[in-house]
């Protein structure tokens, strides 16, 4: 339908820099810190290896290497012995700047991620409610929300922490390296000859580990789906007796995540122990070298210190800078996830207006209208239809005769590329209008209501921009909503949705119909589908008295399974397996054989 | 008595009846984890004497006599401590995972015998959290957090002694700035935990308003509101962001000032011991012990104070688990009863008696476990067996209250209901259910396929079976029409298929199960009128020999029932048989005629 499809986000490199777009500058300052950080806590086991060499020991200061620059500063180690507090206070300044650095590094890194992540998720959240909904009966929605969730989570884990703490070991380990090759370079060999057995050590068994980790989370999402069915199905699985049957499955299913799990933690034992052990026998290594460097080739005491501290300093993150590696694919299946969301080809959906012709003689018109399901079969077959401005049409037919699908059809939430056939609104093409000015131009009531969470009045107030409370009130009075809403101690400030109070069927129809009805004004067509299912026959008959009575130039549209809630309407449409089977008023239908016909002597008893 | 009992109640609910309690079967395995994990981490802080000896006695002494013997026991301690970090690690894991698993289970199962109410007061996304995440934190803190706690006092202790061997004045300096250092964790954590509870929370709205969107994404759409969707979302993103930006600056200060305070302790032994060393107290290589000691104390001390912080977060979550644990089912077997029919899990099905299907309510009240005012008082009824008795009245009258007794999801405050004679409850639950079909109002099918749904009452049912059970309700066709018929996925809570279907399928699934006793609650509500014709005809032929209960909204489908009982406002007004009702002109005649008037009323009026 639009250019460029698929075109976007080619690499996970370029996701990634679109992220990063407005958030790049705080890493570039956190990572110059971390450099900055680094380099400081560099500084301090020089200062110590100093002051036991040439002030606690007697090695000489030889001219022109950093001892004698730092022992100059503080005034000569003749001095210094004397002051001891000079070195500590020195050690104490260099701990602050490093401290200072530490938190510049910590805050921009954060300022940075949580600026980065709002912008996924506010670019996730705008690109996925603007898919049209051909893309939402392909996908799941569990799958959706884990997409814009703990996807997102994952990439800003990946730049936030693996990404730079990646930058930051690297920096660390090339300026270790530089200082203890200051310090003696065959040492720094031996100490260097182990960090690729380590790193690789490291990202080879969590690349492995990987898989086993992605099966568990799979498990633990099999586990969690039965106790959600359970929960969900609790009466069916009572009215059965089959509890023994769910206990059985979910425990089997529970015993083989908890013997993933097993499996996982012994190898990550075995990984721990001898990671542990390798790093260990580094460090014995080098202190067993740098004991014979000393007695053998006048390695000085300070030094040895300060070599075995820099050495110990790189244990941890060697180790860290393996699992980074390893933890790249995972994030990249986290970012291949989010792309396959944003490559979708969203609907344009935006502020233009496009005015019908006012004087257009049917307002809706359908001509030779089918609709196809996935598979290529047809859910309606050349429907011809047209609604006048102001008309009251009935639609009915049996289940799963496609009723819902032309409502669908009628508002553009359908796939256009299974449409075939001619919709006019207003004298022009459906397809011309903008798609959101097109779409405000109806209220539909779903036959499955969807209440939002937020109180009542929000609910009924939602599609409009302002609303007073007298509207909404007398909104839900015409819906017969009020009845209901007066029993709740808050009345329409009641909260529901998720997180409030759950309202019947019929409470929910009734409160749709309620939002359906504040919008009628600024809508041109109401579309009820099968709103008054949950309803009694006494609550249906009020509210339709009043839509006829109070809403007499309203246009609109009424599927309903009852005889009695459509019988009133100017033209009555009676589908049948996706065809018009006849057209008519209730007076004239009764008159003919057919399926209306049969429907009216069932339902009256006649 | 009172107060010890509610002594007893919070003694049980205590972090430390918590650990004993799911630690129970595991408690040898802990204990060697215990052990093994507190020598692994004093073999850690023994590492430091070894680089002492090299600089007091080789380097010091300017000899490498010894060297051999120094690796021997270098070498040793190394592989023990990986010895001992295997075995304790694996045995921490093993314990996480075993005892997420039992509290699984057993939350899992304790759900199956719980009340219905108890499901209509919890939202199932509280009860799935409680059976998921809150176990799983559990188990970790039982196991890793232990862990942790055994590691960082282990080493800590273990350092602590080696410095007041070494050098008692050094190690009372020391001792101060720990304490320094555990103080400010401890505000640090607090402050954090504060913070972090908001974010979680803020992070539940995100993942709400996602949610939502995509469940709601039809309305979305033909409101045409997702401008004011992205809006809203923002400012909700907008508050994460603040949020955790704020949690990322006491994070900063945090990691800044600890550094600064490891720093200060450096330079507290630098310059103490380094006074000590040159007035020949102390040996360089001491010095260097107190130096590695000083850094690598920092870390325990902060994953102690964290630990200790975090576990106090864990108390929510048992609680939550022990609320759920201790709910008492409404209706229970009997110890009798269960010695006679035996449990859902091991039923003694050769003592289960055939049902005849006669019901009676004797002298029956009854109020909701969550109501205040008797639904039903001194309700007496007799239903013969093979009967049909249909309960009609409007919207939220309490209809299914007589079929939820009758299904013993309740039991009446007062008086019995018996079938056959006999009171249910002395009769095992699994017994009466497995006699009684029940098709609701609101379908549900598990995901799995159409045969798996059909199978669920009757788990041996054969294709041929199947197949007339949806034919005895009009189905057929739904299963012909899809590609891979009764091997066709129904999705997740049965998506695929709509509602109407659903309610055919769930149809059919009870008539499989060819129970004595069915009952449909408004089971055709959203079939439409012709298909709900060819079903009346089902349901006649499958309630002419067994007793049946129907609740109905459309009077026309039960004008025939043997008896009829109209609900108003959550009591019974009337009952009688159609003819009776209609004589009477009552309130049964008043909700009959309107329905059957009201298609030509709305001509004329």
């Amino acid at each position: 339908m639009k250019e460029n499809t698929g075109e976007r986000f080619p690499t996970r490199i370029s996701f990634i820099m679109f992220a990063l777009r407005g958030s790049l500058g705080f890493f570039i300052v956190s990572m110059l810190l971390s450099a900055g950080t680094a380099l400081l806590d560099l500084i301090n086991p020089r200062i110590v290896s100093c002051v036991v060499d040439n002030v606690l020991g007697s090695v000489p200061v030889s001219e022109g290497t950093f001892n004698a620059w730092l022992l100059s500063l503080a005034g000569g180690a003749d001095n210094v012995r004397l002051n001891l507090y000079i070195p500590a206070l020195a050690v104490a300044g260099v701990a602050l700047f490093g401290a200072l650095a530490r938190y510049g590094q910590f805050m921009s890194n954060s300022a940075g991620a949580e600026k980065l992540v709002r912008r996924v998720r506010n670019v996730l959240f705008s690109h996925t409610d603007r898919l049209p909904m051909s893309w939402y009966d392909k996908n799941k929605t569990g799958d959706i929300l884990q997409r814009c969730t703990s996807d997102v989570e994952t990439v800003k884990q990946f730049v936030s922490v693996q990404l730079t703490s990646f930058v930051r070991i690297i920096l660390l380990m090339v300026l270790s390296i530089v200082f203890m090759a200051g310090i003696n370079i065959p040492l720094t060999i031996a100490a260097a000859a182990f960090l690729p057995v380590i790193i690789g050590y490291s990202a080879f068994f969590h690349g492995k580990i990987g898989k086993t980790f992605m099966q568990a989370d799979t498990e633990e999402g099999v586990v969690s789906s039965i106790v959600q069915e359970n929960l969900t199905g609790i009466r069916v699985v009572r009215a059965f007796g089959r509890e023994a049957y769910e206990c059985g499955r979910f425990t089997e299913k529970n015993e083989k995540y908890t013997a993933l799990w097993v499996r996982l933690m012994d190898l990550m034992a075995a990984f721990w122990s001898v990671g542990d052990l390798i790093s260990g026998l580094q460090i014995m290594i080098i202190a067993i070298l740098g004991a014979v460097f000393c007695v053998n080739h006048g390695l000085t005491a300070g030094s040895y210190i300060a070599f075995i501290s820099y050495n110990s300093m790189l244990a941890w993150p060697v180790r860290e800078l393996g699992r980074t590696i390893a933890d790249l694919s995972r994030a990249g299946v986290a970012v291949d996830r989010i792309i396959y969301i944003l490559r979708a080809e969203p609907e344009n959906i935006n502020d233009d207006v496009l005015s019908p012709d006012t004087d257009a003689k049917p307002l809706i018109k359908l001509e030779n209208v089918s609709y196809s399901y996935i598979d290529g079969t047809d859910v309606l077959s050349e429907i011809d239809m047209y609604v006048a401005r102001g008309e009251k049409i009935g639609i009915i037919g049996g289940t799963g005769s496609g009723k819902s699908t032309l409502t669908d059809i009628l508002m553009r939430t359908c796939d256009p590329a299974r449409l075939r056939g001619r919709v006019t609104y207003g004298g022009k093409d459906a397809s011309q209008y903008p798609l959101a000015d097109y779409r405000r131009r109806f209220a539909r009531v779903l036959q499955e209501p969807f209440l939002f969470s937020g109180t009542i009045s929000h609910n009924i107030g939602i599609a409009s921009d302002d609303i007073s409370g007298d509207k909404i009130k007398q909104a839900a009075e015409d819906a017969s909503l009020m009845t209901a809403v007066d029993k709740f101690p808050d009345g329409l400030k009641t909260f529901v949705g998720e997180r409030g109070v759950t309202l019947s069927g019929g409470q929910k129809q009734r409160c749709a119909l309620a939002a359906c009805l504040a919008n009628a004004d600024r809508a041109d067509v109401l579309i009820l589908d099968d709103s008054f299912s949950a309803l009694d026959a006494e609550t249906d008959s009020a509210i339709r008295k009043t839509l006829f009575t109070k809403y007499p130039d309203t246009t609109m549209i009424i599927i309903a399974h009852r005889i009695t809630t459509i019988a009133g309407c100017d033209r009555i449409y009676v589908l049948d397996k996706g065809r018009v089977a006849n057209v008519g008023t209730h007076a004239e239908l009764i008159t003919q054989e057919g399926i209306y016909r049969d429907i009216y002597e069932l339902q009256s008893g006649k | 008595m009172n107060s010890s009992q509610e002594n007893k109640r919070r003694k049980k609910r205590s972090l430390l009846a918590m650990m004993m309690t799911v630690s129970r079967p595991y408690r040898r395995a802990l204990v060697v984890m215990i052990i093994l994990g507190a020598f692994t981490t004093v073999c850690d802080s023994l590492f430091p004497l070894f680089n002492r000896y090299a600089i007091d006695n080789f380097i010091g002494k300017g000899t490498l006599d010894g060297l051999g013997i120094f690796t021997v026991l270098y070498v040793a301690l190394l592989i023990l401590q990986t010895i001992a970090t295997f075995i304790s690690t694996k045995i921490c894991g093993k314990i996480e995972v075993s005892v997420n698993r039992d509290l699984r289970n057993s939350a899992f199962t304790h759900l199956q015998s719980l009340s219905l109410s108890y499901f209509n007061k919890n939202s199932i996304g509280s009860v799935h959290s409680r059976v998921m995440s809150d176990t799983s934190k559990i188990g970790e803190t039982v196991a890793w957090r232990l862990m942790d706690i055994v590691w960082s006092t282990a080493y800590l202790i273990s350092v602590l002694v080696n410095m007041a061997l070494i050098s008692p004045r050094l190690f009372g300096i020391i001792a101060v700035m720990i304490a320094l250092a555990s103080l400010m964790t401890f505000f640090f954590q607090h402050k954090l935990i504060a913070v972090n509870r908001l974010i979680r929370k803020q992070n539940s709205v995100l993942t709400g308003d996602m949610n939502e969107m995509i469940t709601g994404i039809r309305s979305v759409k033909s409101m045409a509101i997702e401008g004011k969707a992205e809006k809203a979302y923002s400012e909700d993103t907008g508050e994460m962001q603040r949020l955790s930006v704020r949690s990322g600056h006491i994070s900063a200060v945090f990691s800044g000032a600890i550094s600064m305070v490891g720093a200060l302790v450096l330079s507290v032994v630098l310059w103490q011991g380094g006074t000590l060393t040159l007035n020949g107290a102390m040996m360089i290589g001491t010095l260097s012990v107190f130096m590695s000691y000083a850094v690598g104390m920092l870390w325990p001390i902060q994953n102690l104070v964290t630990t200790l912080t975090q576990i106090a977060t864990i108390g929510v979550n048992w609680e939550r688990y022990i609320d759920l644990m201790e709910t008492p089912p409404d209706v229970s077997d009997s110890p009798e009863v269960i010695e006679k029919y035996g449990t859902a899990y091991e039923p003694k099905l050769e003592n289960w008696e055939d049902m005849h299907g006669e019901v009676r309510f004797d002298h029956v009240s009854f109020v909701y476990p969550d109501g205040y005012s008797e639904v039903l008082s001194d309700f007496s009824l007799d239903v013969p067996q093979g009967s049909m008795t249909a309960i009609v009245g409007e919207t939220g009258a309490g209809k299914s209250t007589l079929v939820n007794l009758v299904c013993r999801f309740y039991e009446p405050t007062s008086g019995r209901v018996l079938i056959d004679g006999k009171d249910l409850r002395e009769r095992s639950v699994m017994w009466l259910h497995s006699h009684i079909g029940y098709v609701l109002q609101t379908p549900h099918l598990f995901s799995g396929t159409i045969r798996d749904n059909l199978r669920y009452g009757k788990p041996d049912a054969t294709d041929d079976e199947i197949r007339a059970a949806l034919a005895a309700v009009s189905a057929s066709d739904i299963v012909e029409g899809m590609e891979k018929g009764l091997d066709s996925l129904v999705g997740e809570g049965g998506g695929s298929l709509s509602t109407g279907q659903k309610q055919l399928i769930s149809f059919a699934r009870a008539v499989l199960a060819d129970p004595d006793i069915l009952i449909l609650d408004e089971a055709t509500a959203s079939v439409d009128t012709i298909t709900e014709k060819k079903i009346q005809s089902a349901i006649k032929t499958l309630t002419d020999k067994r007793t049946s209960f129907v609740i109905a909204h459309r009077l026309s489908t039960i004008t025939g029932a043997d008896m009829i009982i109209a609900v108003h406002d959550g009591r019974i007004v009337e009952q009688g048989t159609h003819r009776e009702l209609m004589e009477k002109k009552g309130y049964y005649f008043r909700l009959y005629t309107r329905q059957h008037e009201d298609i030509d009323g709305v001509l004329t009026g």
